[in-house]
């Protein structure tokens, strides 16, 4: 169990004193699944490190974002931009905007990580998604590299692997 | 069914009517007529590389292997046993001497020959004599410079010249790379457009659109993407004022082919990756023609009727009809060879951000494709315009014309002179 003076929600900020464990890792997760639902992303965006990442591969075994195409890979920087462009008026792949909710399940948690400070987090998850009278949904499983900074629990890489990554998609505007 | 006299009231000089968008039958009669006799693009030759290698695509709305046989010989075999119609292989792609149907075992060479039947005794033999009982292939295939097309046609003018000044714009995209070859070998983005097809082939040189459809995505120097610290941009420098897209110019050849001029950049791509790149090619080239490859002196291109591409977001884009209201989109990254490494990845990732199907760019396009499908429902109102700069288009020493960039020539000449001819023959 990593010992460290933690904000586990950097969105509540709700001060935990002692060591992180699975259940504070579990509401860290509801609680970003929540900020997107209620489409606070900025506040989402907050969650990531400076140089966390968020990605979406195509292919299940795909091992990097540079080498092989994938539907997102955002680093804080498009992770901005792409937010930016969510508040915009002309966004039109959101009119009528989508809206989402996010079901995180089957959290595994592995705390024996060399760096006291680093957890390794998988997790099962389905997304509803209602927009223009269609109702679509998504699933997969969720790998987190979680990292405490400066105190607060943040997500240094999101990993969202689709059960039907290679397929079609439908467009997507919103993060899974 | 159309009559010929129909089929040619819905398109007019300037406009074309609803129902080619909406129409049931006219989508059946466009798959057998303007996909049964064009050159389709079914591939590119580094997802075959070597002998046995193979993909599955679909021609319209036909499955088909694209296999590479002996002595690195290129088939496209339709992906249907000669028995009974199973569909043979389900691999998006592999390496294969041959394709054995699940149902009856019946096994093909992958060059289509039939070369063995279980419990054969039971047919007649005469059966075998009498029926040609190979896989089938479409009667013509070709590449150029790597890009595969296939076509249903008996009698169409060969690949080269059916390009014609559109082999151009390849060339511009291959001659990038120092070893003058792309490959398409880093995955692929697909998406699904709830509109008909020709939606994306429509969108494939159109400049007015973007202030638009893509406002959304542009940055306060009016660029919507940055590689290598160079980007098109959208507004007049320093200003918040679109730019006049005449200027740029779009270009049209025979066979309904196009491309748009370039958006001025902000800033020239410069440092690094591309100083590499530019090397390699000033010293195979020399300096004045490395630095002319490298120019972006065009944006879109459109190979009608099902593939578009682009030399600054490095990707080859391929447009398969499903039904008339629904396409399936199939975005390849491009690869330049002997580029460096860094290069090709940053252009991996680039096209995530403009092209997947949550890519920042395209999804505003699609939106914009499939309200098209939803108000074209409106049966009381016929016509669809493509009006901009009537006539003004004029024709080009070396071939082709050129218009105003925002002209709307292209899509006249390909509904009029390519769409007209082959819906009516």
């Amino acid at each position: 169990m990593a010992q460290a003076h933690v904000r586990v929600s950097p969105v509540d900020r709700k001060e935990k004193s002692g060591s992180v464990d699975h259940h504070d890792i579990e509401q860290f997760l509801f609680m970003e699944a929540k900020l997107l639902d209620q489409k606070r992303f900025n506040e989402w965006a907050d969650l990531f490190c400076e140089d966390g990442t968020y990605w979406i591969p195509t292919e299940e075994e795909q091992v990097d974002p540079y080498s092989h195409a994938s539907i997102i890979f955002d680093d804080k920087q498009s992770m901005m931009a792409r937010i930016r462009r969510l508040g915009h008026p002309m966004i039109h792949a959101q009119s009528p905007p989508s809206r989402t909710t996010h079901i995180v399940t089957n959290i595994m948690t592995d705390l024996r990580m060399d760096k006291k400070e680093e957890f390794l987090v998988d997790a099962c998850f389905t997304m509803f998604e209602y927009r223009d009278d269609e109702q679509l949904m998504y699933g997969g499983r969720y790998t987190y590299n979680l990292k405490i900074l400066g105190g607060l629990l943040l997500i240094d890489k999101k990993i969202v692997k689709l059960v039907n990554s290679d397929a079609a998609h439908n467009i997507m505007a919103v993060y899974i | 069914m159309y009559t010929v006299n129909q089929l040619k009231s819905l398109v007019q000089k300037d406009r074309v009517h609803r129902r080619i968008y909406t129409d049931e039958d006219i989508f059946n009669l466009e798959m057998e007529k303007i996909f049964g006799k064009s050159w389709i693009f079914v591939g590119h030759e580094s997802q075959v590389p070597d002998e046995n290698d193979f993909i599955t695509t679909s021609l319209g709305r036909q499955p088909v292997i694209l296999v590479r046989g002996a002595g690195g010989k290129l088939s496209l075999l339709f992906n249907r046993c000669s028995h009974r119609g199973v569909k043979l292989c389900m691999k998006k792609n592999g390496s294969a001497r041959s394709f054995v149907c699940p149902y009856h075992g019946w096994a093909f060479k992958n060059d289509g020959k039939l070369m063995g039947t279980p419990y054969r005794e039971g047919f007649d033999d005469k059966f075998f004599e009498v029926e040609d009982l190979d896989l089938k292939s479409p009667p013509n295939i070709d590449s150029y410079r790597g890009f595969i097309f296939a076509s249903l046609s008996e009698k169409i003018q060969p690949l080269d010249e059916y390009l014609g000044g559109i082999k151009s714009s390849i060339d511009d995209l291959c001659d990038r790379s120092p070893e003058g070859e792309i490959s398409a070998t880093a995955g692929c983005n697909r998406y699904i457009i709830r509109s008909n097809w020709k939606q994306q082939v429509d969108n494939g040189v159109d400049l007015y659109h973007a202030p638009f459809a893509h406002a959304s995505t542009l940055d306060q120097d009016g660029r919507q993407f940055n590689r290598h610290g160079g980007g098109p941009s959208f507004y007049k420098p320093g200003t918040r004022k679109f730019i006049d897209f005449d200027p740029m110019g779009v270009w049209g050849f025979d066979n309904g082919h196009g491309f748009q001029g370039a958006v001025p950049q902000v800033d020239k791509p410069a440092g690094g990756a591309y100083q590499e790149l530019y090397d390699s090619l000033r010293r195979k080239h020399g300096k004045e023609r490395a630095t002319k490859i490298l120019e972006y002196d065009r944006f879109n291109t459109v190979v009608y009727p099902n593939l578009t591409f682009q030399a600054f977001g490095q990707h080859i884009r391929v447009i398969h009809p499903i039904s008339v209201s629904k396409t399936e989109i199939r975005i390849y990254p491009v690869l330049l060879k002997g580029a460096p490494e860094s290069w090709n990845r940053e252009a991996v990732r680039s096209v995530a951000a403009t092209h997947s199907p949550a890519s920042m760019i395209q999804t505003d396009d699609v939106a914009v494709f499939e309200r098209a499908q939803l108000g074209l429902q409106a049966e009381s109102v016929e016509w669809v315009y493509f009006s901009r700069h009537m006539g003004a288009e004029k024709a080009e020493e070396r071939g082709g014309y050129k218009g105003p960039g925002s002209s709307e020539f292209l899509l006249r000449r390909q509904y009029n002179d390519v769409w007209l001819k082959h819906m009516c023959e």
